[in-house]
């Protein structure tokens, strides 16, 4: 259950919305009166539709990844990792999938462009 | 464009200004221009140093109201500043300076003591930096968690770090509780670069260094 904000929390959100809408307003779409979040942008709809035929769109679920798959591992991560990156996952709107792959991308770099396709 | 560093906590007394002033005078060590805004009413960051003495910048900057054209007036002043490094003391409650400072900020500082308060206000703050970048749809600002104000004698303060890796963002290096942070900023001054909290707040700016990639 979210928790409702206060006064202050509605004026500090408020007052973030307006500093972004001064550098960007275009961007900013914010309905920070009101408690409800605004859905976090996927990105993956897009993708899906320059990937995938029109008659497939439809089908739900995610969209099949366009990389090819080396090798399939399974990670064994203890409890506090799990809840962790469940938590961040959760927060940030994406997959544990898509961020181990990033960490990996972090620590050690993406792939060069040629290796990459 | 500077890179603007956040000192935000839904807590007061957790050691924001003190954090802001020891590092702003790490960076200028560092060769780094930095300006330090107070964009809190009680104004102790102006109290302390505010006289000129420290080798940067002390501004009082006010902001009260989320009027749009206040808030834009507020950030252009922030984002104008000639300098490398701007370090916002926010208020330690929410409001209209502690939301457009979360906003404005490449990177927002949260320290915290070991209480059950000061987690709690890191926690709150975490929460509504979270709530700024899902309404935004956007990353910035980075979090950096603050153990701060710890006493490594107390069992709290030694499960410090754990206890804020809790809130799964990243935590940065300790500051220590010690009577010559306190006694240095009654006299106008920040930490000899020398001394055991001199090397923790060096400690902490390469920290900040290393988050934001310069």
């Amino acid at each position: 259950m979210k928790k409702a904000m206060s006064a202050s929390e509605r004026m500090a959100m408020r007052a973030a919305a307006a500093v972004l809408d001064e550098v960007e307003p275009e961007a900013v779409a914010v309905a920070v009166v009101n408690d409800q979040l605004a859905p976090a942008k996927e990105t993956a709809p897009q993708i899906a539709e320059l990937e995938f035929e029109p008659e497939q769109k439809n089908k739900g679920g995610r969209p099949k990844g366009k990389r090819e798959v080396a090798g399939r591992a399974t990670v064994h991560l203890d409890a506090a990792r799990l809840a962790a990156l469940h938590e961040l996952a959760v927060d940030r709107g994406r997959s544990i999938h898509s961020l181990i792959i990033e960490g990996i991308d972090a620590v050690i770099g993406k792939p060069t462009k040629s290796v990459w396709k | 464009m500077p890179i603007i560093l956040g000192m935000v906590q839904s807590k007061g007394g957790v050691g924001k200004t003190t954090t802001a002033l020891n590092l702003a005078a790490e960076f200028s060590r560092r060769g780094k221009r930095v300006e330090v805004f107070d964009a809190d009413p009680a104004g102790h960051a102006m109290l302390v140093a505010g006289d000129k003495v420290q080798p940067f910048a002390v501004t009082a900057l006010l902001l009260e109201d989320a009027d749009t054209a206040l808030v834009a007036a507020w950030a252009k002043s922030i984002r104008s500043a000639s300098v490398d490094i701007v370090i916002i003391d926010a208020p330690g409650s929410m409001g209209a300076a502690f939301g457009a400072t979360i906003a404005i900020s490449d990177l927002a500082l949260v320290p915290s003591g070991a209480t059950i308060m000061d987690v709690n206000g890191a926690a709150e703050t975490v929460r509504i930096i979270r709530r700024h970048r899902k309404t935004s749809s956007k990353s910035k600002p980075d979090v950096l968690l603050v153990p701060s104000r710890i006493d490594r004698r107390t069992s709290a303060g030694k499960e410090a770090v754990a206890t804020l890796a809790a809130l799964t963002e990243p935590v940065g290096p300790m500051i220590s509780y010690k009577a010559t942070v306190a006694d240095s900023l009654a006299s106008g001054e920040t930490v000899a670069p020398d001394s055991p909290s001199g090397q923790e707040f060096a400690a902490l700016a390469s920290a900040i260094e290393t988050r934001l990639g310069i």
